[in-house]
């Protein structure tokens, strides 16, 4: 596919490198030739130096054949711009902006079909990131919680601990112990290395499980793979930029205790006004002095979100080492998040990987309406719909067991008008399922795309 | 050739091509040795060229669109360089087809990885019956034969195609 991806930004650049490992034909613009000249050596892409907000550059960079076009320039205005001339002179099928600012997010007639910004998809890293740890602050324990399905069903990564019930269990038992919970467990990660889920696999102690269940069972999962079932009240957040304010708001209004560190003075007493119940505190959210005076050992979470990756670093290792009992820290350079995985810090968020799935959504071939990337992205979760019937579908009137799904992939969940299914071998998919997938390599994606493609004959 | 999908075609008809085929052809709306950059601006001219086969009021963006939305359920790509882009159509009272041949071959993302020079696009009615079905499925089974498909890509006229096919339903 080709594809023109305009701002070389951290996300701009980061779903660069994964559609050009995916075969894409990519073509990136930026006004800093110096950064485009240091990607070009890097990766296998074109790129064009010019305000993405000009027709003639967005030519140049061969607009009229591309068909997606994805603007994540560090502007709001030049990404519409953007996609409102990619409408208008090149009819591009597929145009996704990045948008920060609440100005436009909040007025989502802004992008209505009649009228509105041409817009087929809108972005937003910060929300997406604000989301994503809610759901982990939501429940407790889980390293991963990802939603498909509008939240229906969900993906959760948790470590499993001494005392779970389901420790040293075969997976078959599972039913055995949660006779009412319907629940799949997709992967299992036992010292990095991946282990296919099969009937007589045995969870054991600090394994990572990967399982699927609708939403209202996941809790009841969790208890079982971590014995006790922990709860969260009291919540540090470091850093009050848009995404530490939004995500205040947000806890506070879900009825948790919240305080927030500023280092900014003038900006701590704007959030002050901002913000309701929550304490908003001036100061180092690395000083040792200050989380002490503010009880940090009785913090459930605490969750370094400043712009600077060091500080989040080191404002969570200290928050840990003083007693907080789980510590996340916001980490946008790909080499960290690389060399702090399974260090002191529990979960490290990481802005691009959580955004990259709203994008590859809109590339995977076949009607898939959901992707997560997951372990750095070697493996990958999707939400594809089944369409046509039993002639022009590869899956839709066969069993789960029937459907040719290549090695380290397997169906999570199906939800079918609405309702949850946790799948059998002999479960029948039928039209219009959407059918969630786990897949632990993302090199069957192909094959998995290829499944849920109507056969040509299909009209 | 997908495998699979020749599967379908050889239950779907009984002779090949049916007189459904030569009947819808319209020599207006073959367009050959076209030069054409992409897959994206293909399925703009394929969009193009049916649109002017119906009535003034249909947007060939609407049409477009409607290519497009097919597509993303699964790509018409059937492999040996041939795509048959199609949808059914509020706008199109009967099936309306059109073949566009290219001068260069375009990346279509077809599961055999070949290039496209050969489309034919169709568009058939909301209620489309089975004889649209197998209109489909008989330009697919014509077009698994690597010999004909050059041929047609070769033909120098709108004429010269429809003349091909006849030759080869006869």
């Amino acid at each position: 596919m080709k594809i023109l991806i305009l701002g070389a930004s951290q996300v701009g650049v980061s779903i660069a490198e994964v559609l050009v490992g995916e075969e894409n034909d990519v073509t990136i613009v930026d006004v800093n030739s110096d950064v485009l000249q240091q990607l070009q050596n890097r990766l296998d892409i074109r790129t064009v130096t010019g305000s993405a907000a000009h027709p003639s550059v967005l030519r140049a960079a061969g607009a009229e054949d591309a068909s997606l076009i994805l603007a994540v320039t560090n502007n709001d205005q030049v990404n519409l711009v953007a996609c409102q001339i990619a409408e208008t002179f090149f009819s591009t099928p597929t145009k996704i902006a990045r948008l920060r600012s609440k100005e436009y997010l909040n007025n989502p007639e802004l992008f209505s079909r009649e009228g509105g910004f041409s817009v087929d998809v809108v972005i937003s890293p910060e929300k997406i990131v604000r989301d994503h740890i809610t759901r982990l602050i939501e429940f407790p324990g889980a390293l991963q919680v990802l939603d498909f399905a509008d939240g229906l069903v969900q993906l959760v990564g948790v470590k499993a601990v001494a005392g779970g019930a389901l420790i040293n269990c075969q997976l078959e038992e599972l039913k055995e112990h949660m006779p009412n919970t319907e629940t799949r467990v997709a992967a299992i990660y036992r010292e990095h290395e991946v282990i296919t889920p099969k009937s007589d696999t045995i969870i054991k102690e600090k394994d990572e499980v990967f399982f699927v269940a609708a939403r209202e069972n996941i809790r009841a999962v969790m208890k079982e793979m971590r014995g006790q079932s922990d709860k969260t009240k009291r919540i540090f957040i470091a850093g009050g930029g848009n995404i530490g304010l939004d995500l205040a708001r947000e806890l506070e209004r879900k009825g948790y205790s919240v305080k927030l560190i500023e280092f900014n003075p003038k900006r701590a007493e704007k959030i002050a006004e901002a913000v309701g119940n929550t304490i908003v505190l001036k100061g180092d959210a690395a000083d040792a002095g200050l989380l002490l005076q503010e009880n940090i050992e009785a913090a459930d979470v605490f969750c370094a979100v400043t712009e600077k990756d060091e500080i989040n670093i080191l404002s969570a290792n200290l928050a840990k080492q003083l007693g907080a009992k789980r510590v996340m820290a916001l980490v946008n350079k790909p080499a960290y998040v690389e060399h702090l995985e399974h260090r002191d810090i529990d979960t490290i968020i990481s802005p691009r990987i959580a955004t990259i799935g709203s994008v590859l959504a809109h590339i995977r071939r076949g009607d898939v309406v959901a992707v997560h990337s997951l372990r750095r992205g070697r493996a990958e979760a999707i939400e594809a719909i089944a369409h046509g019937d039993a002639n022009s579908s590869k899956v839709i009137g066969k069993g789960v067991r029937e459907i040719p799904f290549p090695a380290g992939t397997g169906v999570g969940a199906i939800v079918r008008d609405g309702e949850v299914i946790i799948p059998n071998v002999n479960t029948i998919i039928e039209p219009e399922d959407h059918v969630i997938i786990f897949m632990d390599n993302k090199s069957c994606i192909a094959d998995v795309e290829a499944l849920f493609q109507v056969a040509v004959t299909f009209i | 050739m997908d495998f699979y999908n020749l599967d379908i075609q050889m239950t779907s008809t009984n002779t090949l091509p049916n007189g459904v085929l030569l009947q819808t052809l319209n020599a207006d709306l073959i367009h050959v040795h076209t030069q054409i950059s992409s897959a994206k601006k293909l399925l703009e001219e394929m969009a193009r060229v049916l649109t002017s086969a119906l009535d003034e009021e249909t947007k060939e963006k609407d049409i477009y669109h409607q290519l497009l939305e097919r597509e993303k359920l699964g790509n018409t790509g059937v492999g040996n360089g041939v795509a048959i882009p199609h949808s059914r159509s509020p706008h199109a009272q009967t099936a309306v087809l059109a073949i566009i041949t290219l001068e260069t071959p375009v990346d279509y993302d077809s599961a055999d990885k070949q290039g496209v020079d050969l489309a034919f696009g169709l568009l058939v009615p909301e209620n489309a019956a089975q004889e649209h079905l197998n209109l489909l499925a008989d330009i697919a089974r014509l077009m698994s034969d690597p010999s004909k498909k050059d041929k047609l890509v070769k033909a120098k006229s709108a004429q010269q195609v429809i003349s091909l096919i006849q030759s080869w339903s006869s």
